[in-house]
């Protein structure tokens, strides 16, 4: 053995050292992240037995699961019709709406986290929302759209929401670059644009009582929800976070930046095209059920991040369960804390959120 | 793994940056691209790496049309060490370094044992194996550099292009990244700005001038005292080093160059 192969000998046992070959490294995230998943999942079906149980009728757990297995399997048990109905036509729509409203949130953020690479991104402050809450108030007072049916709000808000992501992402580039302060601003400017299109819609219909209701569902609430409204939301958000798991490596190179990712091999524009209409469907579709509800976008992802990290393999799954946690009990509080009075979901969720954007913008400072 | 550049013209506005523009790098070659801020080095990088599309001409991979290319496979064939930006969403070391094998795989596919031995290679040959659960964030820029070169080693291509590698970093960390990818079993062509580093370790030299290639060949023949003054505007001596065996340049500042 001459002397270079002893040393390379050498060498190659200390870069493997205790790993040994064909083994994965041990790595922190993976395991938190497995650790979160199996804590968040059971947390939620207790979240939401709980969350049904809490109302101005007490109704005992136990009692609300035979209530829901009695109803899809017609058995018959020992409730009242007026426990059975309060527990399945109102609070169980509502409670899986606000963990479907939550999730969706969530993992929209995520997305549009990546997408602009701003950890400040969020449906509510780049205009999105507004876009959104113009397209489904138009579909309300003007009447846009009414052949389409019930189908109406959901398509309003969906193409409201597109054309603003749309409008704020075009100024914000310059040159091909994405410029993170611009974003915000341009998010702003077409925030309060909307924002005042809509309020002059509201304030021309002569109806009062339209008015009242469009003012409501714009800060947010989940009262008077219906199975119905479930459907939309909940197909897109599965369909969604299907088609996103597949896309998250991409999702990690593109939050590097769109030459890493180029570099990569993923086409940078298809990606960034796709993800916009995605986030859009998704932000339009929450939206005309829920109003524009702000921050969970903000809050879940970043503190998602802080647990396990960037890839997207984790965040957009922990995201996902955080956010229908977070807004199961956020709707549970703004119902009961002023009973028989409800505060707007959004009014809450404004109040946790925005100290929550400050100590993000003074801690990100790179961002602005 | 050969790369061949033929033709290239790039404009913005009408200017054209980069003009009819010839380069070839031989398999396991490393060949350095120098040149002037400005003289168009990154914009004929960018255009190899696909990140802009030329007007004009060609770049052939191993004879393949390299602007046709899928971007997948691509990115199979050529790895990219891009000058360390900030990056605000923090991954580890070897979340980093995994990022590599992005364009091996489809949608759903899982990290096999396969993939962490090729993370854990990667790492291990730029030394940086004890920082692999650390945050990229928190590293030095020598560091991160050696990450970055670690990610297209986990891409396994056969040829890799670097932009300013050494840029912004101390000398010690300058001649330690040089040296890791000189001793790299690929073919490069490496952007770089020091004229007596790229002499020190490249077989072979393009110089960029106004967007034109002005002078290519072995350092031994084209580093000259006139071409760093026509390329530069700077008065210079070239020597060979006697510990080297390379060029090596010594400037002269405007009031050496008065006296003179």
């Amino acid at each position: 053995m001459t002397k270079s192969e002893v040393a390379m000998l050498g060498r190659q046992s200390s870069l493997t050292p205790a790993l040994g070959k064909r083994k994965t490294p041990p790595e922190r995230n993976a395991a938190r992240s497995r650790l979160l998943i199996a804590v968040l999942t059971p947390l939620i079906l207790l979240s939401i037995t709980l969350a049904v149980t809490i109302g101005p009728v007490e109704i005992a757990p136990l009692t609300v699961w035979e209530i829901a297995f009695g109803k899809v399997t017609g058995a018959e048990g020992d409730w009242s019709n007026a426990q059975a109905n309060i527990v399945w036509l109102i609070r169980f729509p509502r409670v899986l709406l606000a963990g479907v409203v939550g999730a969706g949130l969530a993992v929209i953020g995520v997305v549009m986290q990546a997408v602009t690479r701003n950890p400040l991104a969020d449906p509510f402050l780049l205009g999105i929302s507004s876009g959104a809450a113009l397209g489904a108030v138009s579909v309300l007072l003007i009447g846009v759209f009414a052949e389409l049916g019930i189908f109406a709000l959901s398509v309003g808000a969906f193409l409201g929401a597109m054309l603003a992501f749309a409008l704020v992402f075009s100024l914000a580039i310059q040159h091909g670059r994405l410029l993170p302060t611009r974003m915000i601003l341009a998010g702003v400017a077409v925030s309060f644009m909307f924002s005042a299109v809509t309020s002059f819609i509201t304030i021309s219909d002569d109806s009062s009582g339209a008015a009242r209701r469009v003012l409501f569902w714009m800060l947010g609430g989940l009262s008077g929800t219906q199975w119905e409204d479930l459907t939309l939301p909940a197909l897109a958000l599965i369909l969604g976070i299907v088609h996103l798991m597949g896309q998250s490596r991409a999702l990690n190179a593109l939050i590097i930046g769109d030459e890493t990712a180029t570099t990569l091999g993923i086409d940078v524009h298809r990606l960034r095209r796709r993800m916009l209409v995605i986030t859009s469907l998704l932000t339009g579709l929450v939206i005309a059920v829920s109003g524009a509800i702000g921050f969970v976008g903000l809050m879940m992802p970043h503190t998602v991040r802080l647990l396990v990290g960037t890839d997207h393999r984790r965040v957009l799954p922990i995201s996902l369960l955080a956010g229908a946690l977070y807004l199961i009990w956020v709707d549970v509080i703004a119902r009961t804390l002023f009973a028989p009075e409800e505060i707007p979901v959004g009014i809450i969720t404004s109040l946790c959120g925005a100290p929550f954007f400050l100590w993000l913008m003074r801690r990100s400072k790179g961002a602005l | 793994m050969t790369l061949n550049v033929h033709g290239l013209r790039w404009s913005v506005a009408g200017r054209r940056i980069i003009d009819d523009i010839q380069l070839s790098v031989e398999t396991g070659a490393f060949v350095g691209l120098l040149g002037p801020n400005g003289s168009g080095k990154s914009t004929l990088l960018r255009c190899i790496y696909r990140s802009l599309k030329p007007d004009a001409g060609s770049i052939s991979l191993d004879g393949a049309d390299l602007l046709a290319m899928p971007p997948r496979d691509a990115a199979r064939k050529m790895a990219v060490v891009l000058q360390e930006t900030p990056v605000q969403f923090d991954f580890t070391v070897q979340e980093m370094v995994l990022m590599g094998r992005t364009p091996h795989k489809s949608a759903f596919d899982p990290d096999t044992s396969d993939d962490w031995e090729i993370v854990v290679d990667a790492l291990a040959q730029v030394d940086m194996l004890d920082f692999r659960e650390r945050s990229y964030g928190t590293l030095s820029g020598g560091e991160k550099q050696r990450v970055l070169i670690a990610r297209a080693l986990a891409q396994q291509s056969q040829f890799m292009v670097l932009d300013e590698p050494t840029n912004h970093l101390d000398i010690r960390y300058q001649l330690e990244i040089l040296d890791i990818v000189r001793e790299l079993p690929v073919t490069t062509l490496a952007a770089l700005h020091d004229l007596n580093l790229a002499a020190l370790y490249c077989d072979r030299l393009y110089v960029l001038s106004e967007g034109h290639v002005v002078a290519s060949g072995a350092p031994d023949d084209i580093v000259t005292a006139d071409l760093i003054y026509e390329v530069y505007g700077v008065r210079a001596n070239v020597a060979t080093n006697p510990t080297t065996g390379k060029r090596h340049i010594t400037y002269f500042p405007a009031r050496v160059r008065a006296s003179a």
